[in-house]
């Protein structure tokens, strides 16, 4: 499954392996054609104390220097590969919301959000927010091949979100919380700075019972949006 | 009869013909692109409580308001008296205590396999209707009841067990043009026919004694056309 640049899309590409993982549960064998491209999961959320909190969250700290002692694979390598798929750390960067090593969150994260997270409904890790600046967009990649070790990736979105599979295109509205199978191809692209905030549930549970998210028309988007870099 | 895996059953009731060049007349004029897929169907509010049935956002509200007892359902005056009252008949003969809402689809491309959500938005009135146990469920499922107003023998809708499991797509007795679906547990897409096909998907609240006895009599007539998972 390599491209011509030499990506591997069967492999696992997220750099922090086990680190910062609890068990996952699947009652759905954890496969990523078991679960559809994206899940609406049902939680609503208030954007403006999301945003607010956001705003004052202290982003001074580095998350790729705080975690890279802890990457699985070479730190050049994982720089150079991410680089390559579009992740490069001008364009696209992580606030972790928890403290290192753990899935507890951290003393700063405001009260809302705090209250969000630990009421997800399930067990949630790795949870941060990613800002991506105007102009990111992203080669079509998996991060892993299936759900065992990093369960199941959520998007909470402060800004609205996008996210491309092979054929078909998503809008994630802020307002709402969705399950992205992130064990698929896809990218990411925005042509306005953009926050979402990122985590993985450690239960297939709200995807289950979610509402499957049908994909809209490409053709109300720009051009931008619409093809792979 | 434990129903609890049954996905896909005819219901027994009587067909009631349409004539599809009145029907396609009817929906060339006064379908309205759906809100919020506009580029997946076209959809005619047949009835419910929406005050401009020319404003699709107005006919969405009452799909959002569909658990709801209260106030009038109006019907759309752009219907002829003839396909008011077959309609009217074919919401009397589903397993109602009242019904809400219900709208002819007319799909414009693939509709790709997804499932309803459980636990959304609705879910909080459902529980309150129905007395849901576990707090957000409660609907007598199959809860999904839709009448084939056209091309019932071509092979279109269709329901899977997961996101990406095979393709079961249903079949539809000559006498009958009626059936119910569970839309909250598996998987229903359908295959774009090649032509206008047109489809009464209907909602309210459902009877549950009325529910119980007419699906078990369906079950067991139909017994050869149901699906199971």
């Amino acid at each position: 499954m390599n491209t011509p640049s030499g990506f591997d899309y069967s492999q696992d590409i997220l750099p922090l392996g086990t680190y910062e993982s609890v068990p996952v549960q699947s009652l759905i064998p954890p496969y990523p054609d078991n679960f559809p491209e994206v899940t609406r999961l049902g939680i609503k959320i208030d954007v403006n104390l999301l945003r607010q909190e956001y705003n004052q969250f202290d982003k001074s700290g580095d998350y790729f220097v705080s975690r890279m002692k802890n990457f699985k694979n070479d730190i050049k390598e994982t720089i150079k590969l991410f680089n390559q798929i579009g992740f490069s750390r001008t364009k696209y960067k992580a606030f972790p919301l928890r403290v290192e090593g753990t899935n507890q969150l951290l003393d700063t994260v405001g009260p809302y959000t705090r209250q969000l997270l630990e009421n997800f409904g399930v067990p949630l890790f790795r949870q941060q927010y990613a800002l991506a600046v105007k102009g990111w967009s992203t080669k079509l990649h998996i991060d892993h091949p299936d759900f065992t070790t990093h369960g199941f990736r959520v998007f909470i979105p402060i800004d609205t979100a996008y996210i491309g599979f092979e054929k078909n295109i998503y809008q994630l509205l802020a307002g709402d919380c969705y399950f992205v199978n992130i064990a698929r191809l896809h990218r990411g692209f925005s042509d306005e700075e953009r926050v979402v905030i990122m985590c993985q549930m450690a239960s297939d549970k709200l995807i289950r019972i979610g509402e499957t998210l049908l994909p809209i028309d490409p053709n109300m988007l720009p051009d931008f949006y619409r093809h792979e870099p | 009869m434990d129903i609890t895996n049954l996905a896909y059953t005819p219901l027994d009731i009587d067909a009631i013909p349409l004539n599809y060049h009145e029907l396609d007349d009817l929906m060339s004029k006064y379908s309205l692109p759906h809100h919020p897929y506009p580029h997946i169907w076209d959809a005619f509010a047949v009835c419910g409580r929406i005050t401009a049935f020319d404003d699709a956002t107005d006919c969405d509200k009452a799909w959002n308001d569909r658990y709801i007892l209260d106030g009038d359902v109006q019907w759309n005056p752009h219907l002829t008296f003839d396909l008011q009252e077959k309609c009217k008949s074919m919401l009397d003969a589903l397993p109602y205590l009242k019904y809400t809402f219900a709208q002819i689809l007319s799909q414009k491309i693939d509709v790709a396999p997804h499932q309803d959500g459980l636990y959304d938005p609705t879910a909080p009135v459902r529980a309150a209707v129905y007395g849901g146990a576990d707090g957000f469920n409660g609907e007598p499922e199959p809860a999904g009841l839709k009448v084939m107003l056209s091309h019932k023998n071509i092979r279109s809708f269709y329901l899977s067990e997961r996101a990406g499991s095979k393709r079961n797509f249903i079949k539809i007795p000559d006498d009958t043009n009626s059936f119910a679906c569970n839309e909250r547990k598996y998987y229903h897409g359908a295959k774009h026919p090649g032509e206008k096909k047109y489809i009464l998907s209907t909602f309210g609240i459902i009877d549950r004694t009325r529910h119980t006895e007419l699906i078990e009599r369906s079950v067991r007539k139909y017994n050869e056309y149901t699906i199971w998972f």
